[in-house]
């Protein structure tokens, strides 16, 4: 035994000298010096088991001291006393040596020495952290990553960083539970000066501390509500820590992290699902919610994949689980249920989805089937969380209303966010989801403010198939405008944002051809809901009127699409709303011609399609309401005369009033297929050298007709019937622009009962026609435009008649003019139809008198015994002298004379109108009414006619009487 | 003399009234408790305070003093320079009325005093330390306690700092002894959840081999203290189950332990089964009453070694079962040759059944127990010899 103890002995003599010198070094401070007093902490921490607490003690101590004199020497650069740089060194040498002296332990035997090592490095960093955060030069760092800085800048701070890094990487792997709980018990006791520690650690290790964290913090919420129950409030203080800093070193992680977060998060979910012991079945989802609710960030990671994973069979094994726990304990289960309300209403990301879930689970419509419903107990939650959120939110937006303190509803805002697709659950959703949904949008629209309620209003009126669907559009509205009252006014700047840019970025899809015939339609809708309001007075006025009157311009363009429909829908809607009297000149100018073209268009679908007639003829009506309603405006009047006279005579539309497409007689040369050098051009040449004689011989065989038979056209004539009612339907239109305007109010009213009641508009019109007059811009346009049609030039379009002998030399236009005549009936029908007002026919008088020399021509050489032969001179010289008559150009014993024309032989008749173009020479026309009625005929005048008379008395006696005065 | 001992101490800080107590209770108690005079009846009851505020600080009145760990240390150093200094014949006195109490949660001091006694070797402590183990009986979670955290001190966190694990049984036999039998019933070995430290093994091995008076330790004060325990059942169960565990732990892939260590593991319990075996020789050349194992424990070795045993074993696990059930019987033959043996038929009856339906034949084990059952009286007959 001696022999054993030899060496031993003095080892253990040399120890207890150790011991002592320690003891007394520390207890009395200052006999020992502090690298002694260090060298023999070291001894005995290498060698002395039970004396490592003390040790550890001491040198918390000592890096307590570096710390503190690092931090005063950088708080001042001069230090009273010895030198500051030689204390530090040897300060920080001999903490080098214990660091170093630790390290090697944790190396060594990691699983023994690293909780040990932890849990004192960790505390002493939390005392550390805490006792000197008040410190000059700590005070001023806010963020988190300062304070980090500056801590890691301190080379002790650093060492008890590296070796509680040290230890973290060597428990990691085997007990991470334990390391993390003792870095959450300093983090709740240090909270919140140590938040950089537990950062870095986090940063270091992030899967694992999260992991770590959360299961840590869920092992503690599991403690806590198991026993929670029969435990004081004392332990549920307790917990609101622990879960705190939980919170808070997620939080901080979260910002690198958050992927790694969320997969934690839904693991530890996955996990419960799965889970066989009842509590953490029980207790992880409220876990994670309460999480969530504690922080932001983690509830915007957590949501969205929570509410994706929350499929039906999922909530259904929830609701399994927690029967047992929602009847034991319904307190509970009500704050668990006011918790996700709470966080519900808390949630910004993925709010849509949320709800989407809520609706899915509450009331499963048939998109679920095939798959499990939830069971009745979870529909009814469901519901029930339903109205509870409801009532919240509304609370919410109302207590913002009444005292303008924003109260602020993540919920809402996120929803706005998504505003488009909530709308398109509220209109694929019916039942109960219906009510629920348009609350929400309202209290969303109240929330996020105009934009977003006007956006909503649109989508709805963009997206409604149904009158229930857009039954919604009147819920929202009246809703949206107890807190924003000019809401209505921007949901029509955004649909019309809307259709331009459907209309312009691609019109041809058809998508969204039929987004924009589905607002149209619905706008049709809302306005005459709207007119029916006003017209019962429950209205003064409407909004949506008002503003649609403003838009007419985006509707014009609406007008030309290339869908039918569409264009009927919009003119639809403008003759609907109407026009104000406000509108601009070019945009006047753009609905003319716009109109213009679609009523020739309407024409022509009347024509081609049988089974879609009673479109177009709606159609026709329609434009010719708005043409009506357009034409009290004296500018669109002209405008309207000259387009649709410029349409009707067009190659496209002629034929749809019988006429004949001439290129030959075009005034322009379009001359596509013909060549170029074209018998035209060298015609006109000829022609207007005044030196060759001009017979229709010349002017005929010189080439022209040649060319017709090359330019056939293709078109199939019309039948007869058509055609005759597009001439009425055309000079209806015609007169509805040439209306004298004092008689609008009455027009309006029956144009009103027209459209209303599909009446038939001839009908009417002609009813009107009767009581009204043409007024005289009208009729002096209507002049000018036919005999700019009519004519070639303008050379002779003198309206005084010259000496007869004088159509000689305007043979070649006569025949052109007759020719024009011949293949545009439907101008004959207008120079009819309008040729009793005086001021028309004093413009007219060029073609008349053109009319007149081509059938003075024919008859003065015709050998047919009777005029009657000629039947298109015959037909034509009738005509003639009625349009004159009518438009009191010659007097009345004098205009009788057509009545002669069936008797009469060619040249007879050439004799007779020769009468009257003297007399029209005698007496020019003139535009005033009163002046061309007063005239009277002069017996000199009626010579000829007399004359006629008695030679063809057998057959002409009983006619007389129209031409003496007996 | 310290009528006012009590009120003098309570004005004194720290290190001075650990002191002055310490110094009065040393030369009280070994004065024979002499009556104090003024306060005759109680003096008893003054002792104890003055132990329990300022030598164990757990105050009966006012508050918990804490004494943080340099002071402790200070304490310990204190307690221990004390035992040197005191009588011998009073030191288990003092011993005693400081850590004799039962249940009061002076293990922890105790057993920090410990830890310390080992390393600066403070033979006074430690064979106090040793005798109140075996009052309290090596098996309860008091001893078991305090030797799994002497355990953790020198062997997990000091695992070099052999000289004072290696000395011990020079320095404290009884007190070594005692700690084996309380560490075998800690680390049971009987699974990778109850394997004793590597180093723990090998510590004990090396004692064992080199002194192989050290088992009998304990049974050498049986006659001074009624109760007692040794280390040799725990020790044989240690030797026949670690070759079985130690070959499962080598084919389970996902064991920490590597294989470096569990061949010296196997070898440490090679040795360690040879020097039970001379243990169990010299006990009886040394006269000692039977006593160092039983029937019992074997039987009970055997049942344990029947639930480590898998069926269907792999041709290595038979081979380490072969080995353990080959032990088992030169342990038994050698005990009961040597009369350091407590018979029992039944007992003995046990093990053969269980030998023959549970576990793999072996016919080494078989004619250890048959010669067993016929002799009827293990230690009358000596055929062997």
């Amino acid at each position: 035994m001696a022999t054993v103890g030899g060496d031993s002995l003095s080892v253990s003599r040399d120890l207890r000298r150790q011991l002592n010198q320690f003891l007394q070094g520390s207890i009395t401070s200052g006999n020992i010096s502090y690298e002694t007093l260090s060298n023999s902490a070291l001894y005995l921490l290498r060698t002395v088991p039970v004396a490592r607490h003390a040790v550890l003690e001491h040198y918390a101590l000592s890096f307590d001291e570096a710390i503190n004199t690092h931090l005063s020497f950088a708080d001042r650069n001069s230090w009273s006393g010895q030198d500051p740089e030689a204390i530090q060194q040897s300060q920080l040498s001999a903490l080098q040596d214990v660091t170093g002296v630790l390290l090697s332990f944790i190396k060594s035997n990691a699983e023994a020495w690293a909780p040990v090592v932890s849990s004192w490095a960790l505390s002493l960093l939390g005392l550390m952290s805490s006792k000197y955060a008040a410190k000059r030069g700590v005070q001023h760092v806010t963020s988190l990553n300062e304070v980090l800085q500056m801590w890691m800048a301190c080379p002790p701070a650093k060492m008890l960083m590296e070796i509680t890094t040290e230890c973290f990487a060597a428990m990691v792997g085997s007990a991470p539970d334990i390391c993390v709980d003792a870095l959450l018990e300093a983090s709740v006791r240090y909270s919140p000066h140590f938040d950089w520690v537990v950062a870095h650690i986090g940063s270091c290790f992030p899967r694992t501390i999260i992991t770590r964290v959360l299961n840590c913090g869920l092992k503690d919420y599991c403690t806590g509500s198991v026993d929670g129950s029969d435990k004081d409030a004392s332990s549920s203080r307790m917990k609101v820590p622990k879960m705190a800093s939980v919170v808070g070193i997620l939080g901080h992680l979260a910002a690198k992290h958050s992927q790694d977060i969320r997969k934690a998060l839904m693991a530890l979910f996955e996990a419960s699902l799965h889970s066989d012991t009842q509590s953490s079945r029980v207790t992880t989802l409220p876990f994670l919610l309460q999480l969530a609710s504690m922080s932001d960030l983690l509830l915007n990671i957590l949501t969205p994949d929570l509410v994706s994973v929350l499929s039906s069979s999922v909530v259904n094994q929830l609701h399994r689980q927690f029967t047992h726990w929602k009847r034991s304990s319904p307190s509970d289960y009500n704050s668990f249920l006011n918790l996700v309300v709470h966080l519900i209403a808390k949630c910004k990301v993925g709010s849509c989805d949320i709800i989407n879930f809520l609706l899915r689970t509450a009331l499963p419509q048939e998109e679920s089937a095939g798959s499990e419903l939830p069971v009745d107990e979870v529909r009814d939650t469901c519901i029930e969380i339903m109205h509870i959120l409801l009532f919240e939110l509304q609370r919410g937006v109302l207590a913002r209303k009444g005292n303008a303190v924003v109260v602020d509803l993540p919920l809402l805002s996120g929803l706005a966010e998504q505003s488009s697709k909530l709308t398109t659950l509220l209109l694929q959703s019916y039942g109960k989801r219906v009510p629920w949904l348009q609350k929400l949008l309202t209290y969303t629209s109240l929330q996020a403010g105009e934009n977003c309620s006007a956006s909503m209003l649109a989508n709805i009126v963009f997206s409604a198939n149904t009158p229930q669907q857009l039954g919604t559009f009147y819920k929202l509205r009246q809703g949206s405008e107890l807190g924003i009252p000019s809401v209505i006014s921007s949901t029509l700047v955004h649909i019309f944002n809307k259709l331009t840019s459907a209309t312009t970025s691609q019109p041809e899809s058809t998508a969204n051809s039929s987004n924009v015939l589905r607002a149209l339609r619905n706008l049709e809708k809302l306005v005459n809901v709207e007119k029916v309001k006003i017209k019962r007075k429950a209205l003064t006025c409407s909004t949506i009127l008002e503003g649609l009157k403003q838009r007419h311009s985006v509707l014009c363009d609406l007008l030309l699409s290339a869908n039918e429909d569409i264009s009927m829908c919009a003119l639809r809607l403008m003759t609907l709303v109407g026009f104000p009297d406000d509108l601009s000149i070019s945009l006047l100018t753009r609905l003319c011609s716009v109109i213009a073209i679609i009523f020739f268009t309407s024409l022509h679908k009347n024509t081609e399609q049988k089974d879609d007639a009673s479109k177009a003829d709606r159609m026709t009506q329609l434009c010719m309401s708005c043409i009506e309603q357009l034409s009290r405006y004296p500018f669109t009047k002209s405008l309207f005369i000259h387009y649709l006279l410029e349409g009707a005579v067009q190659k496209e539309n002629c034929h749809l009033f019988g006429g004949r497409w001439q290129p030959a007689t075009s005034n322009s040369p379009h001359g596509n297929g013909v060549d170029t050098v074209s018998l035209l051009e060298e015609n006109r040449q000829q022609s207007l050298s005044i030196a060759l004689p001009r017979f229709h011989s010349s002017v005929y065989h010189g080439g022209i007709i040649r060319q017709i038979p090359k330019t056939q056209l293709p078109v199939k004539p019309l039948q007869k019937s058509q055609v005759v009612r597009n001439c009425l339907i055309f000079t209806e239109t015609l007169w509805l622009c040439c209306r004298e305007n004092r008689q609008r109010c009455r027009q309006d009213l029956s144009g009103q009962v027209n459209s209303d009641t599909g009446h038939e508009p001839m009908e009417t019109d002609q009813v009107n026609r009767h009581m009204t007059t043409i007024s005289e811009s009208s009729a002096r346009t209507l002049g000018c435009v036919i005999v700019d049609i009519l004519t070639l030039d303008t050379l002779y379009n003198d309206v005084h008649w010259q000496d007869p002998d004088f159509r000689k030399v305007t043979t070649e236009r006569d025949t052109l003019v007759w020719k024009r005549l011949e293949d545009l009936p439907v101008v004959w029908n207008v120079i009819q139809e309008f040729s009793s007002s005086c001021v028309f026919v004093y413009y007219l008088s060029p073609v008349l008198r053109s009319l007149m020399a081509v059938i003075m021509n024919h008859l003065e050489v015709s050998r047919d015994t009777r005029m009657r032969n000629c039947p298109k001179q015959f037909e034509g010289a009738i005509k003639l002298v009625h349009c004159l008559t009518k438009g009191s150009m010659i007097p009345p014993p004098l205009s009788n004379v057509a009545e002669l024309f069936p008797f009469v032989s060619p040249y007879e008749g050439y004799l007779l109108l020769l009468t009257l173009w003297r007399y029209i020479k005698e007496n020019p026309p003139t535009e005033f009414e009163k002046e061309q009625s007063s005239r009277t005929c002069d017996t000199s005048h009626m010579f000829v006619v007399h004359s006629i008379l008695h030679a063809n008395i057998n057959h002409m006696g009983h006619l007389c009487p129209r031409f003496f005065n007996m | 003399m310290s009528a006012d001992i009590l009120s003098r101490l309570y004005r004194l800080n720290f290190p001075d009234c650990t002191k002055e107590a310490l110094a009065f209770l040393t030369s009280f108690i070994s004065q024979d408790c002499p009556k104090i005079p003024g306060l005759n009846a109680n003096t008893e009851q003054i002792i104890v305070e003055i132990c329990q505020e300022f030598v164990l600080f757990k105050s009966a009145r006012g508050p918990q003093k804490k004494l943080n760990a340099v002071q402790e240390l200070h304490l310990l150093d204190m307690i221990c320079t004390c035992f040197s200094e005191a009588p011998e014949k009073s030191k288990y006195r003092i011993f005693n009325l400081m850590f004799g109490a039962r249940g009061d949660g002076t293990v922890n001091l105790l057993t920090k005093l410990l830890s310390l006694a080992m390393s600066v070797k403070c033979i006074p402590v430690l064979f106090c330390a040793a005798i109140w183990m075996q009052e309290r009986d090596s098996l309860s979670p008091d001893v078991k306690g305090l030797t799994q955290r002497l355990v953790s001190d020198y062997c997990i966190l000091y695992p070099e700092q052999s000289t004072v694990f290696t000395t011990l049984p020079s320095v404290s036999p009884l007190f070594a002894c005692n700690l084996v039998t309380a560490a075998t019933s800690l680390y049971s070995f009987a699974g990778a959840d109850s394997l004793p430290p590597l180093t723990l093994v090998q510590h004990v091995s090396e004692w064992v081999y080199k002194d192989n008076t050290m088992c009998c330790e304990s049974l050498r004060q049986a006659a001074i203290h009624s109760a007692y325990t040794t280390p040799v059942p725990g020790l044989t169960g240690w030797c026949v189950r670690g070759p079985l565990v130690c070959c499962q732990l080598r084919e389970k892939s996902d064991s920490h332990i590597g294989q470096a260590q569990i061949d010296l593991m196997l070898s440490c319990l090679d040795k360690l089964h040879l020097a039970l075996l001379q243990s169990l020789t010299f006990t009886a050349s040394v006269n000692l009453s039977p006593g160092l194992i039983s029937a019992s424990d074997l039987a009970h070795i055997a049942q344990t070694l029947q639930v480590v045993f898998r069926p269907n074993p792999s041709k290595l696990e038979s081979l380490a079962c072969n080995t353990a059930l080959e032990r088992l019987a030169q342990i038994l033959q050698v005990a009961s040759c040597t009369r350091t043996y407590i018979a029992d038929r039944g007992k003995i009856k046990e093990i053969e059944t269980l030998a023959k339906l549970k576990l793999p034949y072996n016919r080494l084990l078989t004619m250890v127990l048959s010669n067993q059952l016929q002799s009827g009286r293990p230690y009358q007959s000596n055929t062997v010899n």
